[in-house]
């Protein structure tokens, strides 16, 4: 338990005055001190004013204002773009302000593109933006070893799939890889990264954080759960293989989250998927036949037994994780 | 630091005294508390479902819908106060809670007819606060927290006084997580009653959970309010900032004081135009202040949705919200530029008390 809480605790079991908890989160160290404060203002101040401005810029070339000369916009545009790179080479990679420069040159690029394509009426497609988009920051993103920089790709990567197969939704193509066709490519996607991902910080890769993989792994248990519900509402759509990859999906989750990296916030995701997953199947054999009252009920309590036996099955696999820690 | 070097220091300084109490239950994990948020509400739409069916009338007339409704909540207080521990039955406890919320719903909607639904909404603010106070169950207070915030917005809205709800929510977001012996006289009340405030908070001005859909239906508030509301939440982020200053033992007069409140001052400008920035901020600041590294994470979050929503908002143009998002960010750098100057790292300490 984090000392803060472990403190309010004491002061809400009569241990502690409540009066002296300032003074006793301030021993515990559990305070900011002016230090911390420093580093903290600081890196505020860089990220929200990097993004803002970052966001300013392409709102701006959205807005395509009219009275503005072309060559002023993409002087405009090219300008700020140089300045975040010479920023980044100057100020180096390795530092805070270099990498808040780098993201913000990337995401100038996607300006520069969309603003290429608003200009010109180059007629591409929206998926040929973010694929080039992501194609033209991949070395950034390579040398940077910065996190948010890997995510602001995969995103990419994503809008790519997701605009490719919207655009493809007529034919023949449309016909065979409609909606399923998008989720199973969203699923291989990201089952990619969060592998990638998950295999860089196994490596030793410091930069990366779990909190990246969390992202990744939020994002593909929406498409695994998404497989899974088309499977069981309308099996011709997508197969009825789907349902096993959904069930290997949660296997791998299992066994990789407990096991391996033991991560409390993607085992309760999984939980939360299957929890899903049954109440829709459980809601195609009961419901829809004739007097539901009785099946509702059911569902309702499969899903209190379900989320609450849950809840306990995960604190007891931290229980097990905390004592084995401290042996 | 363990909680036992911990015990003892704070015995060294006559804070404590006797054995360290036994280690209490650990409380479930934040993810664990969201997962059970949403199974609860799953499960109640099911029990609604059987209770609509097998009861039709509950959900045709005031009679039938406010009694059990009541019954339901009163249910519900009972269950988690006689089993406060078991996840069962606190699962089950938070359903029939959220299940006899919205029949309550139901029951004083069906009572007020045709008439205007102000003083509805306004009574279930007051059930939700009662429900936030009464019943011992962190997720249950978390929502009902939230509910209380989304239909006093609501109540608002009918009334043309919509844009005075966000500042409800930043005074109470304010409150909760600035005070730290009013947290350590009652934790378990007042930390999920904060979080409620700060998802509440983010939502009526920041677009978190269900975008611009709460502000569809508001009845056009008076030009003044519309800009007396995102002020006086700026407002409540500047006096927050600069009580954290305070605590932080940085002078008022000093490079750092004066640095700390310029970027208050800035932030609390761009709130006028681009409200969802202050809310966010404040969130995540008073996260960092209380090591709450959820309530950060919840800030951060809201940033990002925030500037992606106010992208289709209709109130101004692009140009307009380029602008302010550009002097906002320009004016945030310089300030970070500045600050390296004036105040170098290892110099810091001594300015701020100069």
């Amino acid at each position: 338990m984090p000392l803060r809480d472990e403190i309010l605790k004491w002061t809400e079991g009569g241990h502690l005055k409540p009066g002296e908890a300032s003074r006793a989160f301030a021993i515990a160290g559990v305070t900011p001190k002016l230090a911390d404060w420093r580093r903290f203002v600081e890196a505020l101040l860089l990220w929200t004013g990097s993004i803002l401005v970052a966001a300013g810029v392409i709102f701006f070339f959205a807005y395509n204002w009219k009275s503005l000369p072309r060559l002023e916009k993409f002087g405009l545009g090219e300008t700020l773009f140089a300045v975040a790179v010479i920023a980044a080479w100057r100020l180096g990679i390795e530092r805070a302000a270099g990498k808040a420069a780098l993201l913000g040159a990337a995401l100038l690029t996607g300006a520069l593109l969309a603003l290429l394509g608003q200009t010109y009426q180059t007629g591409a497609d929206t998926f040929e933006l973010f694929g080039y988009w992501a194609l033209l920051i991949l070395p950034w993103v390579i040398v940077a070893r910065f996190a948010a920089l890997w995510l602001l790709w995969i995103g990419l990567l994503n809008l790519t799939v997701a605009a490719y197969f919207r655009a493809m939704t007529w034919g023949l193509f449309g016909v065979f890889f409609g909606t399923s066709g998008l989720l199973w490519a969203l699923f291989a996607l990201n089952v990619a990264a969060l592998a990638g991902w998950e295999f860089g910080m196994w490596r030793g890769l410091t930069w990366l954080n779990r909190w990246g993989a969390r992202v990744i792994g939020s994002l593909l248990g929406c498409y695994a759960t998404s497989i899974a519900l088309i499977c069981l509402v309308d099996p011709h759509e997508i197969g009825t293989g789907a349902i096993l990859a959904y069930l290997a999906w949660l296997g791998v989750m299992y066994v990789y989250y407990r096991w391996r990296v033991f991560d409390v916030f993607m085992l309760a995701g999984t939980l939360l998927s299957a929890i899903v997953v049954t109440t829709v199947f459980l809601g195609k054999q009961l419901l829809g036949h004739g007097d539901s009252a009785p099946g509702m009920l059911l569902i309702g309590l499969v899903i209190i037994a379900m989320s609450g036996a849950g809840a306990w099955w995960i604190r007891e696999m931290l229980r097990e994780q905390s004592m084995g820690a401290t042996q | 630091m363990t909680g036992e070097l911990l015990w003892k220091q704070l015995s060294d300084e006559g804070l404590v005294s006797g054995e360290m109490p036994a280690k209490a239950e650990s409380a479930s994990p934040w993810p664990v508390r969201a997962m059970l948020g949403v199974a609860g509400w799953l499960a109640a739409l099911f029990l609604l479902g059987f209770a609509g069916t097998a009861f039709a009338i509950l959900f045709k007339s005031a009679e039938a819908a406010l009694p059990v409704g009541a019954i339901c909540c009163i249910a519900a207080f009972g269950i988690f106060r006689g089993v406060p521990a078991s996840d069962f039955v606190g699962q089950f406890g938070f359903a029939i809670s959220l299940a006899g919320q919205t029949l309550l719903m139901v029951g004083l909607t069906k009572f007020a007819g045709d008439r205007e639904l102000s003083a509805t909404f306004l009574a279930m603010a007051a059930v939700e606060a009662l429900l936030a106070f009464a019943i011992p169950n962190y997720v249950h207070r978390v929502f009902t927290t939230l509910a209380a915030n989304v239909f006093l917005l609501m109540a608002l809205e009918k009334v043309g006084f919509a844009p005075l709800a966000p500042l409800i929510a930043a005074v109470g977001v304010a409150a909760v997580w600035r005070n730290d012996r009013m947290m350590a006289e009652r934790p378990s009340i007042w930390e999920p009653i904060g979080y409620g405030f700060a998802i509440a908070l983010l939502q009526v001005d920041g677009t978190l959970l269900f975008g611009d859909l709460l502000w569809t239906h508001a009845r056009p508030a008076a030009h003044f309010l519309l800009w007396a509301g995102p002020l006086a939440v700026g407002l409540v982020f500047v006096f927050v900032v600069w009580q954290l200053r305070d605590r932080a033992g940085v002078a008022a007069n000093s490079a750092g004081g004066i640095f700390a409140l310029a970027a208050a001052m800035v932030i609390a400008v761009s709130g006028l135009f681009a409200p969802g920035i202050v809310a966010a901020v404040l969130v995540i600041v008073l996260g960092f202040a209380n090591g709450k590294r959820v309530l950060l994470g919840l800030g951060l979050l809201a940033f990002a949705f925030y500037l992606a929503h106010f992208y289709y908002q209709l109130n101004s143009t692009l140009l307009m919200k380029s602008l302010v998002l550009s002097a906002t960010g320009v004016c945030l750098l310089g300030l970070r530029w500045l600050m390296g100057r004036v105040m170098p790292a290892e110099a810091a300490a001594e300015a701020a008390h100069a």
